[in-house]
């Protein structure tokens, strides 16, 4: 049996150790639960951030809600290295049409096209570029949703917006440039480019009549075929008259699957932007109509 | 004040002092009346240390309506309830050992009790139902009032006044038993 010295000293030690625990707890609590508090606020603002970037308003498309919000997934290309690919297709490389951005704008300023691009479409070209040398190297199983790729070029701030419609046998991407202009201060939104990918042969046709047909009619129209890594791509560069505007068209087989895209380039004589606006969906609808798979 | 009220209120002040002074003071007898819960000087003992590691932990407010040691013995008799309804069984001890607990216990019977004619009679007291044995220790040992061991038992003076009067029965019984002769009952 314990004197009551044993046992005060007994109790006394326990207390103390009691504490030393407690106080140990307490310190890791404190710890782990600002750990735990600074990823909830990082996971906050990221979903906040994404939330935000994938509900922006898009004039050409009131259909735009949350339901359509997809996480960016598209490679992200460095804006001067043109390097960033979407994770998703580090299985599965695709073979892209250049090693680097600068072979495939070379090609396409001077290897085919060269001085017959449109004194308009210049300072644009960049554009296509990038964004076919993006679709090379994207992820080709996309889902439908909203793709936001913002930049800052020339003190303006643009927020590349790719819209992708995946249908029961094909993909249909539109690339929209949101422009906040500093000048006039207002948001205008143009399609820059739109891509479709679809291995039905009427789109086929339909595609290849169309700018058949406008290189009949018109004889600014340019007609290319670039065969490059045994594919064969059509090009075309067209200023078309009754839709007043340029463009650049592209299609081109691969795998059994037939991609097509359009380049729209703003118009150098036009009425403000909103005649651009209204002559770019004009000619969007036209292309829609006869792509609709 | 009672002396165990001056020493908890010194140890709640930080003197570490105050809490020696009330086990000192209340050890033995907390043990002893643990004891007739328990039927093990060991386990009692172990109890006794868990109320003052417990009032030097959680520093439960005492409140001057009863005295401390009612108060302490309430504490205590809660701890032995839960432990065996924790346990869900009657402590058993080894025949080994029950020589040596009769020794402890006798021994701090003898430190405690100290007269030997009462020693005894704690003795027979723990032959007994543990609600007699329960509250003849308080009513006898502890001197506590009827109101304060219905206080410690949670039971009502009433109660505790039919119960004195049945266990005082017993205990004569179990006096006669031994042998014994105890006037004073």
């Amino acid at each position: 049996m314990k004197s009551y010295k044993e046992m005060a000293n007994s109790v006394i030690e326990r207390r103390d150790a009691y504490l030393l625990r407690k106080r140990k707890i307490k310190k890791s609590i404190l710890q782990y639960g600002t750990s735990l508090l600074c990823i909830v606020i990082i996971a906050v603002i990221a979903f906040h951030a994404g939330y935000h970037q994938g509900t922006l308003p898009s004039p050409n498309n009131p259909s735009n809600n949350q339901d359509d919000f997809w996480i960016p997934s598209l490679p992200y290309l460095d804006k001067d290295t043109l390097q960033g690919v979407d994770p998703s297709t580090q299985d599965e490389p695709l073979d892209p049409w250049f090693t680097n951005f600068n072979d495939f704008e070379n090609w396409l300023i001077t290897g085919k096209l060269g001085n017959n691009i449109p004194s308009s479409l210049q300072n644009d070209k960049q554009y296509l570029a990038k964004w076919v040398y993006m679709w090379q190297n994207a992820d080709y199983h996309l889902k439908t949703g909203y793709y936001y790729r913002p930049t800052i070029e020339n003190n303006t701030l643009n927020l590349g917006e790719i819209e992708v419609k995946s249908y029961e046998n094909g993909y249909r991407i539109y690339y929209r440039y949101h422009v906040n202009h500093d000048t006039t201060c207002d948001d205008f939104n143009a399609y820059k480019l739109n891509i479709f990918v679809n291995d039905s042969p009427r789109i086929q046709e339909d595609f290849q009549n169309e700018y058949k047909n406008a290189h009949e009619k018109d004889s600014r129209t340019i007609y290319n075929k670039i065969i490059f890594n045994q594919v064969t791509y059509h090009v075309f560069v067209g200023d078309s008259s009754s839709e007043n505007c340029n463009f650049i068209g592209i299609y081109w087989e691969q795998d059994s699957n037939w991609y097509y895209g359009y380049y729209l380039a703003s118009k150098k004589d036009v009425n403000g932007y909103q005649g651009v606006i209204k002559n770019l969906n004009m000619v969007k609808t036209s292309f829609r109509d006869h792509l609709q798979p | 004040m009672n002396n165990g009220e001056v020493n908890y209120r010194r140890f709640l002040d930080g003197d570490d002092q105050g809490i020696v002074e009330i086990i000192k003071e209340y050890k033995d007898a907390l043990i002893l009346f643990l004891n007739s819960y328990v039927h093990n000087i060991h386990i009692a003992e172990e109890l006794a240390e868990d109320v003052f590691f417990s009032l030097v932990v959680k520093k439960p407010k005492y409140l001057p309506k009863y005295s401390f040691k009612t108060w302490l013995f309430t504490i205590g008799r809660n701890r032995a309830l839960n432990t065996l309804r924790f346990h869900n069984k009657i402590i058993t001890t080894d025949n080994a050992d029950i020589l040596h607990l009769q020794k402890d216990e006798f021994d701090i019977e003898k430190a405690y009790i100290k007269k030997e004619e009462k020693i005894h009679l704690h003795q027979c007291i723990q032959k007994l139902l543990p609600q007699y044995s329960e509250i003849l220790y308080l009513a006898y040992f502890e001197m506590l009032s009827v109101n304060d061991i219905a206080t410690v038992t949670k039971r009502n003076a009433r109660q505790i006044t039919n119960l004195l009067y049945r266990a005082k029965g017993a205990l004569k019984q179990q006096l006669l038993k031994e042998g014994f002769e105890y006037e004073e009952l």
